[in-house]
């Protein structure tokens, strides 16, 4: 399950930017470090990027580079989110989650009106798995707890959100980094999310809100 | 807690902690980190720890075991940080070393410069000499060679390198030039200087250059001196 790449020379024809904004980007952090792969080919080394993350990525940051400066933006790509802390009613208003998962939080802490962002966010990604049919409620809220009690350990650091089924038992799991994942057969891979791309869906989200 | 003033006059020692002024003059040493809003050295100072501060301003020497965190470091003689710095605007004239990355709004240089890791700046320029062991990403990049540089990559906006007149003797055993495997930038103008590969915009190679490969998109100049193996236009 290697990751697609693409060198620097195609990324910069294929998206018109220049040398200049690429290192800028890169030194504001809008652009993680671990992206650039460094490989030697036959012309000597060469910068490789995967090549879905960083044309998305490139995408967004022409997208709000108008409106944002580049400090703002930097905070809008950090893997470590700020200290936001929405109530239920907010969470409600924008419709960052559906009805169901907030029914969850409701029943776990009986009516707690805050809501952290690392707990906002394990709930986020839960509906978006759930909406996209892959799983049951039932799986959601197990995969939903397990976030809950590992993600806090992984704070500020890049991880992936697996869910593997084998013969209608379901697993969860998060992993730091991005691995290469082997699976035994039979096993299907239901899902695998990159949780700083939520983090950020999630800011945009709280902050077009 | 309240800031108060230290000054250490002739010589002396003193802890690390929290400061308004720091002041030493003559030989002082502090123990563990300082956190202070105006760093002075007149001598030589060592602090076995590391530096928070608004301003340090070096005149002589200065150690220090761990990293400098600053708004605005001039030094004037020579510094020498274990770690990291992070600072908005620095400028040194004499010796600046870092053994960890060095990320700057502004450098200036007036002689020698050397960082073990990356080093980032929105503008950088060195007149005399300097090398960096990652990678250096400077939107302006101005370099005026005086002795032997050494990069392992240059990456940015505009990157100028120039030769500043040397003398005979300096010709022969220091020579003013610099060496990288990688050079990228939009606007690349070089002199005297080697490298693998060079890839930008518009680029000048100038006189002494000896380039192994050229990747150029809009323009291309080359010096009748300069040695370069293959030319590619993309």
């Amino acid at each position: 399950m290697e990751p697609e790449l693409i060198s620097k020379k195609e990324l910069l024809e294929l998206t018109g930017i220049s040398y200049g904004q690429l290192y800028r980007w890169k030194r504001k952090k809008l652009i993680p470090e671990e992206w650039f792969i460094r490989k030697s080919t036959f012309t000597g080394q060469e910068t490789f990027f995967p090549k879905e993350k960083i044309l998305a990525r490139i995408e967004k940051i022409k997208e709000l580079k108008d409106e944002l400066s580049l400090d703002e933006l930097a905070g809008v790509f950090a893997p470590n989110p700020a200290a936001v802390v929405l109530t239920r009613e907010e969470i409600v208003k924008r419709h960052i989650v559906s009805d169901l998962v907030l029914q969850w939080l409701d029943d776990e802490w009986g009516g707690r009106q805050d809501v952290s962002f690392a707990e906002l966010l394990s709930l986020y990604i839960v509906d978006r798995l759930l909406r996209s049919g892959e799983i049951s409620i039932e799986e959601g809220k197990n995969i939903w707890r397990m976030f809950g009690s590992h993600y806090p350990k992984l704070q500020g650091k890049s991880c992936e959100l697996v869910v593997l089924r084998k013969m209608g038992v379901t697993v969860s799991f998060l992993v730091e980094g991005t691995a290469a994942l082997h699976v035994e057969e039979g096993a299907k891979l239901i899902a695998r999310l990159h949780v700083p791309t939520y983090i950020e869906e999630l800011k945009l989200a709280i902050s077009e809100g | 807690m309240e800031r108060r003033d230290l000054v250490i006059a002739g010589t002396g020692h003193a802890s690390g902690g929290l400061y308004n002024l720091v002041k030493l003059s003559g030989n002082g040493k502090l123990y563990g980190d300082i956190d202070c809003l105006e760093l002075q050295v007149q001598g030589n100072a060592a602090v076995e720890g590391s530096v928070k501060a608004n301003t340090v301003h070096i005149a002589g020497k200065g150690n220090v075991a761990g990293g400098v965190e600053c708004e605005w470091m001039k030094v004037s003689g020579s510094i020498r940080i274990e770690e990291n710095v992070q600072c908005q605007e620095a400028t040194v004239r004499g010796r600046g070393e870092a053994k960890g990355s060095w990320a700057a709004e502004v450098v200036r240089v007036h002689g020698e410069l050397n960082i073990g890791g990356d080093c980032s700046a929105e503008r950088m320029e060195v007149e005399g000499h300097f090398a960096v062991g990652g990678l250096l990403n400077a939107d302006y990049l101005e370099v005026k060679l005086l002795g032997p540089s050494r990069v392992k990559e240059i990456g940015g906006e505009t990157i100028v390198v120039k030769r500043q007149g040397s003398s005979l003797f300096k010709k022969w055993f220091f020579p003013a030039e610099l060496t990288a495997d990688v050079i990228e930038g939009d606007s690349v103008h070089l002199e005297h200087t080697s490298a693998k590969m060079v890839r930008g915009n518009r680029v000048v190679i100038g006189p002494g250059c000896e380039i192994e490969r050229v990747e150029y998109r809009e323009k291309l100049e080359c010096d009748e001196e300069a040695k370069i193996g293959t030319i590619e236009k993309g």
